[in-house]
């Protein structure tokens, strides 16, 4: 299992990107989650929260879209938004990940963290 | 031909706090002709549901098979749903596989294709079901060649795992919020069944349909024809010949109900006034008074969630701020929450609670409160900066507040009063008859014998001890003073809120503000003072360097200048070098002085020198004969080699004999001659 940190204390508004290097990324990998941290993204926030993940089979070269998902607000009661999806490619040592979060604005201070967790 | 799978997404997408998801996890073959999506939504109990989902391939809309939604299940811990969307002939390749909804919630969302269906309607006979159980399953109407495909939501009370029978779609026990699955198995009737396993009874939900295979093409549906009979019979026109004619067939309606759809038949959702509002089964007004419920073959009854029955603490306060609902029936009881199922929003701030207690789980009349400020950590306290334990805690700690006393340690003012006095000296003699004498409590007696008899000095009785209002308590652990503390460090004992805080955890000391152990030992002593003679206080032995070294050898030489011992004492002093003329020759130390013959006449560029052995007299030969020492160079040149004659310098022994030869001079051999042409 290989975990990377986007960042901690991002403010709002953030724009931050991830990368795990295909030496980072075990070939054997099926799965990748992308969580990050929404226990500050509560009622009464409008600011949606974009993540995106995507996929490359040749070093960095070219990228593919791999999945997503979206707050369009906040909620109360969450502590970590996630999705889970499987990576294909399994077996190329060439392969690597990158996440992007995105909050575009923010009514009020929010900070945040993201994680990429390969297993 | 038969339906069978075209493709499948093989890992599970799951979700988690979310409104919207996009996926790529699958591609279609050029042969697929249907994409079915298992949507699986699981979340806590009381959680707004999703409303307004709408599932997209490649940005085209998929729709719910009819019947197959299991609407919002109830568990004890979580609302489960289980819902298939069908597409009929999707975009064929690699496609976002998306969805998107309001209200954060968590789930999972798969997507397969099948090939060799129906083209128009895929998808059909949707059926869905519920319970509690170890063993979940659904009975699907899948006629031969079609495919029956279900998927199951897992309540997720008991961490139950999850293992789908038949054909497994996906399974996934790792959910957030529950676990969910599903598989698929060829038609076999009408009671084809489609069956799961968990590892311990919970609550499911089990959503499925049937995969078709196309229907007949352009000729309605074959029947049997025993359901056809000539209607009429027409004498053809003469023109067509004796043999021709025509008939009529009309098709009677058949008395067996058939099992495939007819070619009329065109599967449609319901329209929206028919469809499930599944709002309405959580908490909003629901209106049972039309006939919609009565005329929905499709619906079921469905039993209130635990938390909606009727409760008698919920009856206790009244409902407010409920709109009047005009479409509610009359049998609808609008509520409101009892106050004590509120949630406490102040408990979902930041500050410190109390988890290690059960009290929220079983006491529903807890209410959270905050803690104290007393009891906050002070973070700062815990960094490492550097404290003055010299001064009073009381002074540094900010977050200290001054106390009274707790009322049983307060002073008793009534044993102020009445202070031991002195009693005067009561003389018996002096007493009038009308005296009569009162008794002294024995407390307060006087020893007589110390008025009249020798004065000794009576053990001094302690006021405190006699008096019956004191009642002798006896200091509580935490504040019986810590002797090794009072020594030196101030002790705040006046806060009592150290003692009286049951969550306080006690802290250990950061390490750079534990006092090292070390210091404690061997108190300082005046250790007397050793000052070495003329040695300053910042003198450092050290080694002198080396040209400073005195060689006490050479002491025995006038040539060392011994008279000023300062410099070897000065630290800082830095080195010089000798003036040249203190200087020792080194070509000096090498060759003990020894007494070399005056040589007088040597110039001081002599260099003595061995003659070579050739040129050394052979003092042998020197004796009785006369020797011709004149030239000894063949005789004693060592660098004489010798050679051996030339061949041609040989003697030839045979010309030594006879006459003689002369050898200087041997005439050419004349082998031709020369002749001369002169040309006129």
């Amino acid at each position: 299992m290989a975990i990377a940190t986007l960042s901690t204390g991002l403010p709002v508004p953030l724009l931050g990107s991830i990368s795990i290097a295909a030496t980072l990324l075990d070939p054997a990998a099926s799965s990748v989650t992308m969580q990050w941290d929404i226990s500050q993204h509560l009622d009464g926030n409008t600011v949606p929260m974009h993540a995106q993940c995507d996929v490359s089979q040749d070093g960095g070269v070219t990228w593919d879209f791999l999945c997503s998902a979206e707050r369009d607000k906040g909620y109360s009661g969450g502590s970590l938004a996630f999705i889970t999806h499987p990576l294909p490619g399994v077996g190329n040592a060439l392969r690597m990940i990158r996440a992007t979060l995105v909050a575009a604005s923010a009514i009020t201070p929010v900070t945040t963290s993201m994680q990429l967790v390969v297993s | 031909m038969a339906v069978a799978v075209d493709a499948v997404n093989t890992g599970s997408i799951q979700f988690n706090q979310v409104t919207s998801f996009s996926a790529t996890p699958l591609t279609i073959t050029a042969s697929g002709t249907a994409a079915l999506a298992s949507i699986i939504f699981e979340e806590n109990n009381g959680t707004t549901q999703p409303s307004g989902v709408s599932i997209t391939w490649n940005s085209v809309a998929m729709s719910i098979v009819p019947g197959a939604d299991t609407g919002v299940i109830a568990s004890i811990a979580h609302d489960i749903r289980a819902v298939l969307y069908g597409l009929a002939s999707p975009a064929t390749g690699s496609h976002t596989f998306a969805g998107s909804w309001t209200n954060a919630y968590a789930g999972y969302c798969e997507i397969m294709s099948w090939k060799g269906t129906d083209t128009t309607t895929p998808f059909k006979n949707g059926v869905n079901a519920s319970g509690t159980s170890a063993a979940p399953s659904i009975t699907v109407n899948s006629p031969t060649n079609d495919f029956a495909v279900g998927c199951l939501a897992e309540g997720g009370e008991n961490g139950a795992s999850l293992t789908p029978n038949q054909t497994s779609w996906w399974a996934d026990t790792g959910g957030s919020r529950g676990a969910g699955g599903a598989n698929y198995t060829a038609g076999a009737g009408a009671s084809t069944s489609l069956t799961t396993t968990l590892s311990v009874s919970e609550t499911w939900a089990y959503a499925a349909c049937d995969v078709q295979v196309p229907i007949v093409a352009s000729g309605g549906t074959q029947v049997a024809k025993q359901n056809f009979k000539v209607n009429k019979f027409k004498t053809p026109l003469r023109s067509m010949g004796p043999n021709a004619g025509l008939f009529q067939v009309r098709a009677f309606p058949i008395s067996a109900p058939f099992v495939d759809v007819p070619l009329s038949y065109v599967s449609r959702p319901f329209s929206t006034q028919w469809n499930l509002n599944s709002n309405l089964l959580r908490g909003t007004a629901q209106d049972t008074s039309s006939s919609a419920v009565e005329t929905n073959p499709h619906w079921k009854g469905c039993q209130w969630p635990a938390q909606w029955s009727d409760t008698g603490a919920f009856l206790l306060n009244a409902a407010i701020d409920v709109p009047p609902a005009i479409d509610a029936p009359p049998s609808f009881m609008s509520k409101s929450w009892s106050i004590q199922w509120n949630i406490n929003l102040s408990l979902r701030r930041n500050t410190a609670q109390d988890f290690s207690s059960s009290a929220v789980e079983t006491n529903p009349h807890w209410i959270g409160n905050y803690l104290p400020s007393k009891w906050d950590l002070n973070r700062a306290l815990r960094l490492n900066i550097a404290q003055d334990f010299s001064s009073s805690v009381a002074e540094t700690n900010p977050q200290w507040t001054g106390k009274p006393w707790p009322r049983v340690w307060n002073l008793l003012e009534a044993l102020w009063q009445n202070a031991a006095i002195d009693v005067p000296t009561v003389t018996v003699a002096d007493t009038p008859p009308s005296f009569v004498p009162l008794q002294f409590s024995s407390q307060w007696n006087v020893d007589v014998s110390l008025v009249h008899g020798a004065g000794i000095d009576a053990a001094t009785i302690s006021v405190v001890e006699t008096n019956t209002h004191f009642i002798s308590r006896q200091f509580i652990a935490q504040w019986n003073f810590n002797r090794a503390l009072g020594r030196s460090t101030a002790q705040d004992t006046s806060s009592s809120a150290v003692e009286t805080n049951i969550h306080f955890v006690p802290h250990t000391w950061p390490v750079p503000w534990i006092p090292a152990a070390s210091l404690r030992q061997n108190v300082a002593t005046d250790a007397p003072t050793v000052v070495p003679p003329d040695a300053p206080t910042y003198f450092i032995p050290g080694q002198l360097p080396w040209n400073w070294v005195i060689n006490l050898l050479l002491t025995t030489s006038p040539a060392n200048d011994l008279t000023s011992p300062a410099v070897e004492t000065n630290p800082h002093r830095a080195g010089l070098i000798y003036p040249k003329q203190w200087q020792t020759q080194p070509s000096l130390w090498q060759n003990p002085a020894t007494d070399a013959p005056p040589v007088v006449d040597t110039p001081s560029y002599f260099i003595s020198k061995q003659l070579l052995l050739q040129w050394n007299l052979n003092r042998v030969l020197g004796r009785n004969i006369a020797a011709d020492f004149s030239s000894s160079a063949v005789e004693t040149n060592v660098y004489f080699t010798p050679h051996v004659w030339p061949l041609r310098w040989d003697l030839q022994a045979s010309l030594t004999r006879g006459t003689a030869q002369d050898f200087s001079s041997v005439a050419p051999v004349v082998t031709s001659r020369p002749r001369v042409y002169i040309y006129t």
